[in-house]
């Protein structure tokens, strides 16, 4: 993840308007990804970074104070997502999930991680792609979800445990904390 | 970590396989812009507030009517006005307004009384129109929409404005009205240096507190101001708040809008003391009833269907009018309390100034 320094607040609304749209349009394609990763379909994923944006814009002038705008937006990302789902507690019974992946090619492995994302709660999914694919440390995570460490900690075991469940041996080996 | 983070690239298609991205940066501002004009107006309207209720702290602690509408939405569907001796479901609420309306006799000119005071919030508004009008900074416009509202218009967009008048929520900045005395209550000759009774001062020597029959000439004009939801069959506002609070108060101290709310409050308060004295329609025809507050067990609720108004006799008349209907009834008395709990103050609620414009 990029770590930009807050840009300089510029000049007047006009200006400010310009250099949100700026940023948006920069930083979109790595929000739009690990959007992809906690809600796994292009759309859902669009519709949370245009939230994401939609409470950046409106808090702008507050956001160019924070240290770093890509730690604010990927917070919002993520509560975005967590309140999401907060409304949509659809889940998936262990016993419906996907068998784990019998071949490895390129697809079947994509579906097989999907799905095996998909069997993760909410939160323990949220701390995989923060982990993993944001590379935060368990503090920074922490900070980002507004949980303890220790929340975190319990939710990384508990996720890598059933990864390595539904994604099987071989690819389950390169899961580790 | 590095295996992880290629276990988790797995997990997306091929390049060539995603979707192209929407444009979710331009509707995200919209809404961010949206929601900010929001903030923004929720903002002022909870320091005007402050204001308000500062200013009429002393009144609600004592049960003053005057101030105790703050808090509803002036986007909601207008409550007709509850005069200070009908209880729920009173004779004037049933009858005034079944299929087939008293059309002549005592009990017509008391539905005609009774509707147009009913009618009041409605028709102050649109009468307050061209004063507002005559007030508003150039660029502006303001038009009627047969409601509670007036639409402004200015160079950003459309707001609503909720033009409304009531008693006086402070006498010389004190409550005008209490009902514990000594304690929170004024002396009237702090109020106004003689007792103030039947809508003025008597002429006599102060000599007491001030009570809740109090009826002083002196009123409160309001203009509530939104730049968000929607009244329903109106056409929603378009823009943020279009009026500083300082030009909301030059218009409600304009000289010709307060001679205008005078007159017209003045001519509600005799709606009211007509009313009293009036004989109310009976469900019969008759007009023998019962006494106020008697709830007639022939007529359903459902029976009720709108009754014309005629507040368009007084709702255009101009500065400095005096109202032909003002009638020489003697008032028995001042409203009471309970008649502000539903009355206009309650327009300014979501943003609203109000000053004391001086009748006499």
């Amino acid at each position: 993840m990029r770590t930009l320094k807050s840009p300089p607040a510029r000049g007047g609304p006009a200006e400010a308007r310009e250099q949100f749209r700026e940023y948006a349009v920069g930083a979109q394609p790595h929000l739009r990804r690990s959007a992809y990763l906690l809600c796994g379909d292009w759309h859902t994923a669009e519709d949370l970074v245009q939230t994401t944006f939609g409470r950046l814009f409106r808090s702008w002038p507050r956001v160019l104070r924070a240290d770093s705008v890509d730690a604010y937006a990927r917070t919002v990302l993520f509560r975005a997502y967590l309140d999401l789902k907060k409304k949509d507690r659809r889940t998936v019974a262990l016993e419906d999930a996907p068998e784990p992946a019998a071949r490895r090619d390129d697809a079947e492995l994509r579906l097989a991680v999907r799905s095996a994302l998909d069997t993760l709660p909410p939160r323990a999914r949220a701390v995989v792609v923060l982990r993993f694919w944001e590379d935060l440390t368990v503090e920074q995570t922490a900070d980002a979800l507004g949980v303890s460490t220790g929340t975190v900690k319990s939710q990384t075991a508990r996720a890598i445990a059933i990864l390595r469940q539904r994604l099987g041996a071989a690819v389950g080996e390169l899961i580790h904390d | 970590m590095n295996d992880m983070r290629k276990l988790l690239s797995s997990a997306f298609p091929p390049p060539e396989d995603e979707p192209q991205p929407r444009d979710v940066v331009g509707p995200a501002m919209e809404w961010g812009d949206r929601r900010r004009r929001r903030d923004w107006t929720l903002t002022a309207a909870a320091a005007v507030m402050v204001l308000a209720i500062g200013a009429g702290a002393a009144a609600l602690g004592t049960g003053s009517g005057s101030t105790s509408a703050t808090g509803s939405d002036p986007l909601a569907p207008r409550t007709p006005r509850s005069f200070p001796l009908d209880g729920p479901g009173t004779a004037g609420t049933e009858l005034c307004n079944i299929q087939n309306p008293p059309t002549s006799g005592g009990a017509s000119d008391y539905c005609t009384a009774f509707n147009e005071a009913q009618n009041f919030d409605t028709a102050f508004a649109q009468g307050s129109a061209p004063y507002i009008q005559a007030a508003l900074p150039p660029g502006f416009t303001v038009q009627g929409t047969g409601n509670h509202a007036l639409i402004l218009t200015g160079p950003g967009g459309t707001n609503y404005l909720f033009p409304s008048v009531t008693f006086a929520s402070t006498l010389d900045g004190q409550a005008p009205a209490c009902r514990t005395p000594p304690e929170g209550c004024v002396q009237t000759s702090t109020a106004g240096g003689s007792v103030v009774v039947q809508g003025g001062p008597s002429g006599g020597q102060s000599a007491g507190y001030v009570k809740d029959q109090l009826k002083d000439p002196r009123i409160t004009i309001t203009i509530g101001i939104k730049g968000s939801g929607t009244l329903g069959g109106i056409q929603p506002p378009t823009a943020g708040q279009l009026l500083t609070n300082e030009q909301l108060l030059r218009i409600t101290g304009n000289a010709a809008f307060v001679q205008y709310a005078t007159t017209q409050w003045a001519h509600y308060l005799d709606l009211e003391n007509r009313l009293r004295v009036m004989t109310p329609p009976s469900a019969t025809g008759s007009t023998a009833h019962p006494p106020y507050g008697t709830v007639p067990t022939s007529i359903s609720a459902g029976d009720t269907v709108n009754w014309p108004t005629r507040s368009s006799d007084w709702q255009s008349s101009g500065p400095g009018s005096s109202d032909s209907q003002s009638s020489g009834s003697q008032p028995s008395g001042p409203g009471s309390s309970a008649s502000g709990s539903s009355g206009p103050g309650s327009s300014g609620s979501q943003s609203s100034l109000s000053t004391a414009g001086s009748g006499n």
